[in-house]
């Protein structure tokens, strides 16, 4: 494990959101089983003061949960220099095979959350809790999502090695991918391709090819950057 | 009309001190009158009260207020029709020192946004009608008894409430002072407000301005088998 401030922060949002939507999702379950507004049981009392509890937890859960996508995105490109081929987010979580199936799920989760809030808003604007077993079904598919996103982001920055060499994006994200243009100059042999580039070197710096090239060479200068 | 359904109360449930307040209290209180809740200490008055006034949930039951069911309701609609609704009078009195009797009665108004000019004659207007005009810029340590009550019920009034809550209003004033609340609620009711009271001094149940007196023992209505 790495030990920076980012890493520890999205291990402790992690475990939060974890903790909160696992609490939550067993009162859910309860509501969800035994809610019934025409009663004026205890059980059913309980229940509604408990759902007051639960929406209000879950509401800043969840906002933590949005929040925790774009901070687990700043870290991973906070962390790249730490790694040798990284150049971005992208090389800092092909590090190990957890970094990806965790933004995957962290995507996903964000919109489940995204949506929960949403019918949480609308449920909290009536009086008679019309969206209340929707939510609370909604909550019992988000959980295990959530807590395997947890064990994978887990697993993903307690497994961080800064020995291990990844890649940039620009190969990750490479069409050319095992063939192409590419790969086959990557693949030529050494020495032949030493020998092909000197002998093609006075042709290049002939004084009518100097122009053309310095000026490719001045064009191609943002692109590298 | 407010109705309530098999209302039960708890406190600290579970623990050692247990305490059963209400025990399946099922009331109709009607619109427009005055019903006084009577009974000896320890009856569930207050508790009671509380609940009608969603100042407290109860453990079990149902309340109804004018057909809508209000022990269901988060507190964010609670304070809403606790606001609109109700117009509190307590037996201390609860009056906040160090203001005047004139910034006492405006306070419950303020959440609602209204114009301070506004609030402000409607505050003059109602400490007019209840005699206190002239005690509208004194602190409220400087009133009497009598005075600091008539000041918790024109506060109660400021928000036009359709039910008066009254807890043991009579409990720190004499015959004379007692009269004259008595005199008020007789003004309420004939405003078209619903007063409700708890009292367990015969002069409130027994007054000719009270419409229904309901008896309470040990949580219960009197004459129900427990």
């Amino acid at each position: 494990m790495i030990l920076h401030p980012a890493v520890i922060a999205n291990i402790i949002a992690a475990l939060t959101v974890s903790l909160m939507v696992v609490y939550s999702a067993y009162y859910g379950l309860r509501i969800y089983r035994h809610w019934n507004i025409e009663s004026g049981s205890e059980l059913q009392l309980t229940l509604e003061r408990r759902t007051y509890l639960v929406s209000t937890l879950l509401s800043y859960t969840f906002g933590l949960q949005l929040i925790s996508l774009f901070l687990y995105v700043f870290t991973a490109d906070t962390l790249y220099p730490l790694f040798v081929g990284a150049m971005c987010a992208a090389g800092a979580l092909s590090v190990n095979v957890f970094g990806y199936p965790t933004l995957i799920l962290k995507v996903g989760n964000f919109l489940l959350a995204g949506l929960w809030l949403v019918l949480n808003h609308a449920d909290n604007q009536a009086y008679d809790y019309p969206l209340i077993r929707k939510k609370y079904l909604l909550l019992a598919i988000i959980a295990p999502f959530i807590v395997v996103e947890t064990i994978l982001e887990l697993d993903y920055f307690l497994k961080l090695d800064a020995n291990v060499i990844t890649s940039c994006c620009g190969a990750l994200f490479s069409s050319e991918r095992g063939e192409g243009l590419g790969s086959e100059i990557a693949a030529l042999p050494a020495l032949p391709t030493l020998w092909a580039f000197y002998i093609t070197l006075p042709r290049r710096c002939s004084p009518a090819s100097i122009s053309i090239f310095g000026e490719k060479a001045a064009m191609s200068i943002p692109l590298w950057r | 009309m407010i109705e309530l359904f098999d209302v039960r109360k708890v406190f600290n449930t579970g623990k050692p001190s247990e305490y059963s307040a209400l025990n399946g209290i099922s009331l109709n209180i009607s619109s427009n009158k005055v019903t006084v809740l009577t009974g000896p200490s320890g009856s569930g008055k207050t508790t009671l009260l509380s609940i009608i006034g969603c100042m407290s949930h109860p453990t079990a039951g149902r309340v109804k207020l004018s057909g809508r069911e209000i022990t269901s309701l988060p507190e964010r609609f609670l304070t809403d029709i606790r606001r609109k609704t109700f117009g509190f009078i307590f037996q201390q009195h609860n009056l906040i020192k160090g203001i005047t009797a004139l910034e006492n009665v405006m306070l419950p108004a303020y959440p609602l946004g209204e114009r301070h000019g506004l609030l402000k004659e409607r505050a003059i207007h109602l400490l007019d009608k209840l005699g206190l005009s002239h005690k509208a810029y004194s602190q409220i340590e400087w009133l009497s008894g009598g005075e600091a009550q008539r000041v918790g019920i024109v506060r109660a009034l400021i928000n036009d409430p359709s039910v008066i809550i009254a807890d043991e209003p009579t409990a720190h004033l004499d015959t004379q002072l007692s009269r004259r609340f008595l005199d008020i609620v007789e003004q309420f009711k004939s405003d078209g407000k619903t007063v409700l009271i708890t009292s367990h001094d015969p002069l409130v149940y027994q007054a000719g301005v009270v419409d229904e007196v309901v008896r309470l023992r040990d949580g219960r209505l009197e004459g129900e088998a427990p």
